[in-house]
């Protein structure tokens, strides 16, 4: 009964969740009535809660990494709201408007330099597709082909450093955050290209996906200079910015983040569009979406403190090694099993629950022969994470993505158009995490170079 | 339909919610942007120790998550699994919301308040100080943000409690809390 109690909780969580209760409470809820269960079996006294104020304080503050999370959503949410992000779609279209699909490859860019910021996979799916989608279907792209581009373009964004995922990846599977942002610049580069080739070839091959953009009206060189500078390269910079003095390692996370922030300003005041009202709102914005990432922090500290009080983390470990998968086994079924969840609920979830729940299973596997070195080994299964979360996002028919999708695509976009869509990216998905399973210098050659051995 | 005097009260109340949030953020926000640049200037050609900026920008981190989270209970920002939620009525989702304020949001909110609040107050007693020798004094101040924050939120839920049950009386237009609210 008692050995039991760890798994009926993560069952109860797994129905209660579906209510529809805001996720963090519900998280908490299913902790205190486990703790009231325990506390009446004399399990757990109640004087044990006065460790979870203790702990909440302890996640959340007195953390150096955690403040860059708010400035870097400032920054995602201010180069959306000021219209920079829209601008830079414009101009990279118009810049690449000789290749063919030049919006869609526009769009996985846009993707791969915003998104980071953006934070949650739903917000940045949905910003782009509301700047990107109505300009694509406007040029006589194909339903599918511009919603399955936006689509892994969103997801595209979550495993690129500084990616808010990363932060949370880090922290939970015990790796440096300085690593892991190195680990994915490869294998998330090696997506980029598999995915522009896709586009690529696709609009070549069948022309009507994706119809060429038209001439823009005759503006003078000088002209079209001045206003790539404006649009393009002033965005670009600050995000290399952000990107290079965490990857040099000059700055913290945290200081770069400032810098993008404060960067982001600065660009909105050259851009005209600067003012209180807008700054409020972006501001608000800000603070709604950190309340909401940390209150799930706060609440799953009430789930996870009972879970592991009750001997769920031995119980997983041991039930996992009882299935005799060996290592390779309970890898893959440890990722098999986060890109099911992943179908239901945002990364925040998942690495705020799971993975506190699987990580010490998953640092039990030794890969050491096969990496190099133990650290070697948990941040390899750390990229490996993080690909399969973003795999999951985007697979259909749960993928989470998609459904953010569809809601701020216009009404002709049917559900089936964006699967139809996607599928390919799925399997160059599939082929990007074998790539890295099979090739892990991919992730691990840059940490490698960057820090020596590791 | 006149404002009956329950309504205004709750009105009135969401309103502090929506200012002890705004007010803070507005100002908390931009300082800390502020001071993680002046850190790196500083540090970079200045050389200042940057020990007590670094602990000032967690410390307006925490106090901007806890002065935000009651607020967005009331925009209904925190984020739920609308699978089955999206195909329910009004009526289901009331009753979710007011079962889910008794078992989830008042626990929840008792136990920060209540053992965050001896939390702090141990601190404030032991005059509890950064363990880093140029750190900040006074952690008593930071830690009582956990215990005001939770008791925004059990504010914010008590708002959306209470509008939820004039709706299953007939009173209220909608379910609480509504995104345009």
């Amino acid at each position: 009964m008692i050995d039991a109690l760890p798994f009926l909780m993560a069952a109860t969580l797994a129905v209660v969740l579906f209510a529809g209760y805001p996720v963090a409470l519900t998280l908490a809820a299913v902790g205190f009535l486990f703790f009231a269960i325990a506390n009446v079996l004399d399990l757990m006294p109640l004087i044990v809660l006065f460790n979870l104020p203790l702990r909440m304080y302890s996640n959340l503050g007195e953390n150096l990494i955690y403040p860059a999370v708010p400035m870097l959503l400032f920054m995602g949410i201010a180069l959306e709201r000021s219209g920079i992000a829209r601008e830079l779609l414009t101009c990279l279209n118009l810049m690449l408007r000789r290749v063919p699909g030049s919006l869609a490859i526009a769009v996985v860019i846009i993707g791969v330099i915003l998104a980071p910021s953006a934070g949650l996979i739903g917000a940045s799916v949905a910003t782009l597709a509301l700047i990107a989608l109505p300009s694509m279907l406007a040029q006589g792209y194909r339903i599918p082909f511009a919603s399955g581009s936006v689509a892994a373009a969103g997801t595209l964004g979550l495993i690129f450093p500084p990616g808010l995922m990363l932060f949370f990846l880090a922290e939970h599977l015990d790796v440096r955050l300085g690593a892991m942002f190195l680990a994915t610049v490869f294998p998330g580069l090696v997506l980029t290209v598999l995915y522009v080739v896709y586009l690529l070839a696709r609009s070549i091959v069948d022309p009507s996906q994706a119809p060429r953009s038209t001439k823009p009206e005759d503006i003078s060189a000088l002209q079209f200079a001045v206003y790539v500078i404006r649009s393009l390269a002033l965005p670009l910079l600050l995000v290399l910015l952000v990107l290079g003095s965490i990857i040099a390692g000059v700055a913290t996370p945290t200081q770069s983040s400032a810098v993008g922030a404060a960067g982001a300003i600065l660009l909105m005041a050259l851009n005209r569009s600067l003012s209180f009202r807008l700054f409020y709102e972006i501001a608000m914005a800000t603070a709604m979406m950190t309340a909401m990432v940390f209150l799930i922090v706060m609440a799953a500290t009430v789930f996870s403190f009972v879970f592991i009080y009750l001997g769920g983390g031995d119980a997983v470990t041991d039930a996992l090694h009882g299935l005799g998968l060996g290592r390779w086994g309970t890898l893959l079924s440890i990722l098999g099993l986060l890109l099911v969840m992943g179908f239901f609920i945002d990364w925040i979830e998942i690495t705020v629950i799971v993975l506190p729940i699987v990580a010490p299973a998953l640092g039990a596997l030794d890969f050491s022969d096969y990496l190099g070195s133990p650290n070697l080994s948990m941040l390899w299964i750390a990229v490996l994470v993080a690909l399969n979360l973003q795999a999951s996002f985007m697979t259909p028919p749960f993928g989470f993505a998609l459904f953010f999708l569809k809601g701020a695509a216009p009404p002709e976009v049917r559900l089936e158009a964006v699967y139809r869509g996607v599928a390919p990216f799925v399997a160059l998905q599939v082929l990007g995490i074998v790539l890295v399973l099979l090739f892990p210098l991919l992730a691990t050659w840059l940490p490698i170079y960057a820090f020596g051995s590791m | 339909m006149a404002t009956s005097r329950p309504r205004y009260l709750i009105e009135k109340l969401e309103a502090a919610v929506a200012w002890f949030c705004a007010v803070p953020v507005v100002i908390l926000l931009p300082l800390l942007i502020g001071i993680s640049v002046y850190d790196i200037i500083g540090r970079q050609f200045y050389n200042t120790g940057s020990t007590r900026l670094q602990e000032l920008e967690w410390h307006l981190f925490l106090t901007l998550v806890m002065t935000s989270i009651g607020y967005a209970y009331l925009r209904d920002i925190h984020v739920r699994i609308d699978v089955f939620r999206d195909r329910a009525t009004d009526r289901t989702k009331a009753i979710i919301e007011v079962i889910g304020y008794v078992v989830a949001l008042v626990p929840f909110c008792l136990v920060v308040v209540v053992y965050g609040s001896e939390l702090a107050l141990m601190s404030f007693a032991t005059d509890e100080k950064s363990r880093a020798a140029m750190g900040l004094p006074m952690r008593w101040i930071i830690k009582s943000t956990l215990p005001v924050g939770a008791l925004v939120l059990l504010l914010a839920g008590s708002c959306a409690f209470a509008r939820n049950v004039l709706f299953l009386l007939g009173e209220e237009p909608r379910p609480a809390p509504g995104s345009d609210g």
